[in-house]
């Protein structure tokens, strides 16, 4: 019996160790309210974003909803967060990643340390992982990217240094190079050929404006035919990000777009 | 007989076939509707721009030069460039104001055509020498040494010959236009772009035009010289070639026509282009130019040439002798030239410098 009771207090003693850091967390890590997962994959990724947030001490959560409950997704995401009582700490510091299905629009909103944590260029090394599983209607897949990134990124700022490379490609930086090694040439030879004109002032006169008779136009006819319209439509850039102020007066950050 | 009238699609020329329940002219290829009063001004107008030009000019009858011993005159031949001129009796010059060739050679006045009209010389020698010094400051590439050292080999005021034209036009012209509105939503970017087919037609006069009627005077240099305000001209007499050369006229007018023609018809649609403001693109489509009232006159224009020697090499340039205009080609200095170049290539990869940084940071 003695033994039975050393065994409970002592599971009861150990459970307060780790009790400050599980009770910093009231929300549950992902809610589903656009029913993208089954059962299994939402215990499974509960179980993976319970682990990096108390690893980190940083809240790290998902939220899905079918209709989005404010005008935009940003605004949807920074109200979930602020009025559901996401976050860690004092400044509750963490990220969460919103996703309305109806729009098929998808924020990350960023607080505390996580704008820091979670810069813009951290945004879109994230985004970079998670989008193409969101455009696949993916979700079990984009929401497991979106951990691991976390956690990779997390782990970095840990270190004291949190990820902030632009992801750029060899196609991009090169182009820039020569744009910016070329534009200043281009542009002095087109300078230099427009004063050269200066140069030579014996040049034909194609025209005779200077010797119309003043006054004497007279239109007799102006007929304007409307004949056919085009539209074209081209798709928005599909993220943005920066820092903006919430409903609740709280400053976020975040990058979002739709898929 | 009725004609048949076949209307094509004006956006991608498929046959448009008419539909009764909408009484509109529909295109089963591309899906666009068009009113049937629409394509009728369309045809109509198309009709109207796309006739044939006409020009209408009265024959020039010229009239022979009678000596009024207001002045006494001789003639002047250049062996090297061809030129015949006339000039006073007196003149000190025996340099060929067009070639720069000193060997021009004095001979009997042979006597010439009279011109209807002249434009007496408004500058003297020393402001055309001003005006030309003071066009330094438009040439930015100037040698120094062109300001300091410059020889002139010739200055001479010659009375150049023109055709004067005067007409007044009736023209049509049609264009293909675009109006262009751009807006967007949360997701798309949209542009719409209206299509549409104008049509102007109306009168223009034109007084004056001239086209350069000496082969040895460069009608480059004469069309770049002008213009000239005829409000000045007289009518001629001999005793304004005092002092002056005077060229006499060895183009035609025949040949002259072509090149006002094609000022008038360009000018015409410019001014009609004017009207079609509030589009984003015009292309003009077709055009009728049509002239009444076609004046010709025989006039000589005053023009300073100088024929300047720079480093072993003739410059030429032509100066207006009523408004001092001056045309030419300058020598270049090519150190200023790319000394221009690098500074504003500097400036701009400095600003490169800042906007690439910040696209790759």
């Amino acid at each position: 019996m003695k033994k039975l009771l050393s065994c409970v207090l002592l599971t009861l003693l150990l459970l307060t160790l780790f009790l400050p850091v599980y009770a910093s967390f009231e929300n549950p890590s992902i809610v589903d309210e656009a029913g993208y997962l089954m059962q299994s994959e939402l215990a499974s990724l509960t179980e993976k974003l319970d682990k990096v947030r108390n690893e980190y001490d940083f809240e790290v959560a998902i939220y899905t909803e079918s209709e989005m409950t404010s005008d935009t997704a940003e605004a949807s995401a920074d109200d979930i967060y602020d009025y559901g009582g996401y976050g860690a700490g004092e400044n509750d510091d963490g990220i969460m990643l919103y996703i309305c299905r109806d729009t098929r629009e998808y924020h990350f909103t960023t607080h505390g340390k996580g704008r820091e944590y979670f810069n813009k260029n951290g945004l879109i090394y994230l985004e970079s992982k998670v989008l193409p599983y969101l455009e696949d209607d993916n979700y079990y897949k984009a929401f497991s990217a979106y951990i691991e990134t976390a956690d990779e990124l997390l782990s970095m700022a840990k270190d004291g240094t949190p990820y902030n490379e632009k992801n750029l490609s060899t196609k991009y930086i090169v182009g820039v190079v020569l744009v910016c090694l070329l534009t200043p040439l281009l542009l002095g030879f087109i300078m230099m050929k427009k004063k050269l004109k200066k140069m030579k002032t014996a040049v034909e006169n194609d025209y005779a404006a200077n010797y119309i008779k003043p006054g004497s136009m007279n239109l007799t006819t102006s007929r304007d035919l409307f004949l056919y319209s085009r539209i074209t439509k081209t798709e928005r850039p599909k993220s943005s990000s920066g820092t903006h102020t919430s409903s609740s007066g709280r400053t976020h950050g975040g990058r979002g777009g739709s898929f | 007989m009725d004609v048949i009238q076949n209307y094509k699609c004006p956006c991608c020329t498929a046959p448009l076939v008419f539909d009764a329940q909408t009484q509109n002219l529909i295109c089963e290829s591309c899906d666009n509707t068009f009113p049937l009063e629409t394509m009728r001004q369309m045809t109509e107008g198309s009709a109207d721009s796309g006739g044939t030009s006409k020009y209408d000019w009265e024959n020039y009858t010229p009239r022979n030069y009678e000596d009024t011993n207001e002045v006494t005159l001789s003639n002047y031949s250049c062996p090297s460039c061809g030129a015949e001129i006339s000039g006073d009796d007196t003149l000190g010059s025996t340099v060929c104001p067009y070639c720069g060739n000193s060997t021009i050679v004095k001979g009997q006045f042979e006597g010439t055509l009279k011109p209807d009209y002249i434009i007496p010389f408004k500058l003297n020698i020393k402001a055309a020498i001003e005006a030309f010094e003071g066009d330094f400051k438009n040439a930015p590439f100037l040698p120094d040494e062109f300001k300091n050292k410059r020889k002139i080999e010739e200055m001479a005021g010659v009375y150049v010959p023109f055709w004067m034209f005067d007409c007044d036009c009736d023209a049509a012209v049609s264009y293909n236009a675009e109006r262009i509105t751009a807006w967007s939503d949360s997701n798309y970017n949209y542009t719409k772009t209206d299509y549409f087919k104008l049509f102007r037609s109306g009168q223009i006069g034109f007084a004056n035009i001239p086209v350069d009627a000496s082969k040895k005077a460069d009608n480059t240099y004469m069309e770049a010289v002008e213009p000239f305000n005829y409000e000045d001209a007289v009518e001629f007499s001999g005793a304004y070639l005092s002092g002056y050369l005077a060229d006499k006229y060895d183009v035609s007018v025949e040949e002259s026509i072509k090149r006002a023609n094609e000022r008038v018809e360009n000018s015409t649609i410019e001014a009609f282009n004017d009207t079609t403001n509030c589009y984003t693109a015009v292309i003009p489509e077709s055009s009728r130019v049509g002239f009444s009232n076609g004046k010709i006159r025989y006039s000589l224009l005053p023009v300073w040439m100088l024929n300047i020697k720079y480093m072993d090499k003739m410059y030429k340039f032509a100066i207006n002798g009523q408004t001092g205009k001056v045309v030419g080609e300058y020598p270049v200095d090519n150190r200023k030239k790319w000394k221009y170049f690098w500074k504003i290539a500097g400036i701009a990869y400095v600003a490169a410098a800042a906007v690439g940084w910040m696209l790759l940071h």
